[in-house]
């Protein structure tokens, strides 16, 4: 295991659960243990925990050491809004941070100039002009489509990469660049023309959602046994909360506050991003940290509960049910934990074995 | 045991890859079809196939005790094509502990394409 890199996971692991802290807060559930907690929730969960290990992950695929400051950014800026340091001083290590991921994907671009790779680098530019423009004091309402819309196109342009494999047609590849586009362009009008933004937002997203369920590989490797299976697992519902997404960004409208937005939002970055992280946790931590982590029965648990339980809540959100999205919230940080301890116990496991594996020999 | 700075990523272990280029030049001379074979132990996590029948294996070469593997990842974006070249690496000197230094590149030129699937990864993975 590399130290400099635990020492960023946990970084971004301190990002998350702070800020599932600051979601429970925001819900009712705990009293504010920081001034402004609540109001980090955004912040800690895009820009301090996926800030640290987006960037890890692709310093770490580049392969040089110096790749590794635009994760050290991150969780750094992330203690710094913990410990109370001024938002300019955090906000700009974020910031920096969020920047360096650009940097290191314009390197990799370079490597292989393909269609996913340019996809990735503007994805991380839409979410670093999102942490830029938080930094200059938007507030998260008007970042939070900003930020989403980059972690779509992220996860899009990885499962891009992976369904050439099934060699979709040009027009299918056309078409995703199309709605990619047609994302950013929706984003751009978001303060102008608020309507025609979130309608062309919930077009888009409703759009991606399709295509992935046509043209990714999940639908098959759903059928197969083992880690890719639960990987597709992961992915198929996720992309059903991403159609939903779109659908109640059609159907609703622009949304600022309240449980309307609540259930926008959190079916993408619950739906969608955390079931996609849960799935690709089991490949990308042991190649970031040289430690297995095999799949066990249980790792199936965390998964069903934060489908089921933000099923809960987006329900609580459309019919004004404050328990139910109250008791849902509260289920998605249980879903969340749980998922963390799995798979930690799953690594301590996999070492354990190895460890008496060695001693044997 | 020399001390490391915690900041510091791991070195390159020796021949092992370090960004694009192999510290060791590829040599010239026919790939080792056993190296090749044995590369088939490492797995894909993500489609649960082996390299080889994913055609990531660009090269497997031996020259004396020394061996020389290139591998063709389907993305430069991913670090598990730098965990593949360590697996590959590991693979080897377990299967052959004969082997001298193991050189392991990642190579991007020319990418990664569809066409490097195996017949066997065609029908595993259900595409024509």
């Amino acid at each position: 295991m590399t130290p400099a890199r635990l020492l960023l996971v946990l970084g971004g692991m301190l990002g998350l659960l702070a800020g599932l802290a600051a979601g429970l807060v925001r819900l009712g559930w705990l009293p504010p243990l920081l001034p402004d907690l609540a109001a980090l929730h955004g912040p800690l969960m895009v820009m301090v925990f996926l800030g640290t290990l987006i960037p890890l992950e692709r310093a770490v695929a580049l392969g040089r050491p110096w790749a590794l400051a635009a994760p050290a950014l991150s969780a750094a800026g992330g203690l710094g809004l913990l410990l109370g340091l001024p938002h300019l001083v955090a906000g700009a290590a974020l910031c920096l941070g969020a920047l360096g991921l650009v940097l290191i994907l314009a390197l990799l671009t370079r490597r292989e100039p393909a269609l996913h790779m340019v996809l990735l680098l503007g994805a991380a530019a839409i979410i670093a002009a999102a942490d830029l423009a938080w930094l200059g004091g938007a507030p998260v309402s008007r970042v939070a489509w900003p930020w989403a819309a980059g972690l779509v196109l992220t996860i899009a342009a990885e499962r891009l990469e992976l369904s050439r494999l099934a060699r979709p047609p040009t027009w299918a590849r056309t078409l995703l660049v199309g709605l990619a586009l047609l994302l950013a362009l929706s984003l751009g009008l978001q303060t102008r023309l608020p309507a025609l933004g979130q309608g062309l937002l919930g077009l888009s997203l409703v759009g991606i959602a399709a295509w992935l369920l046509r043209f990714d590989l999940a639908l098959r490797t759903l059928r197969g046994s083992g880690l890719p299976r639960f990987v597709a697992a992961c992915l198929v519902p996720g992309y059903l909360w991403l159609g939903l997404a779109g659908l109640l960004v059609l159907g609703l409208g622009p949304q600022l506050a309240g449980p309307l937005y609540d259930a926008q939002l959190h079916a993408v970055f619950v739906g969608f991003v955390f079931s996609m992280i849960i799935g690709h946790a089991p490949i990308v931590l042991p190649a970031v940290l040289r430690v297995p982590i095999p799949l066990r029965r249980l790792s199936w648990l965390p998964l069903v509960l934060l489908h089921g339980s933000l099923l809960l809540r987006v329900a609580g959100d459309l019919h004004a049910a404050a328990e139910a999205r109250a008791c849902g919230g509260l289920l998605d940080v249980v879903a969340i934990g749980l998922f963390l301890v799995v798979t930690a116990g799953s690594a301590l496991r996999a070492r354990q074995v190895a460890l008496a594996r060695a001693a044997q020999q | 045991m020399r001390w490391r700075w915690p900041w510091r990523e791991e070195e390159p272990t020796s021949g092992a890859e370090k960004g694009g280029s192999s510290v060791s030049p590829l040599p010239e001379g026919p790939e080792d079809e056993i190296l090749r074979a044995a590369l088939a132990e490492v797995v894909d996590p993500e489609l649960g196939l082996d390299i080889l029948s994913l055609g990531i294996v660009r090269h497997a070469r031996r020259v004396g005790a020394q061996a020389w593997v290139v591998l063709a990842p389907t993305s430069p974006a991913c670090p598990v094509g730098p965990w593949m070249a360590e697996e590959a690496r590991r693979v080897l000197l377990t299967r052959f502990p004969a082997l001298g230094p193991v050189h392991v590149s990642l190579s991007w030129d020319p990418p990664w394409s569809v066409e490097d699937l195996s017949p066997a990864a065609r029908a595993a993975l259900g595409v024509g």
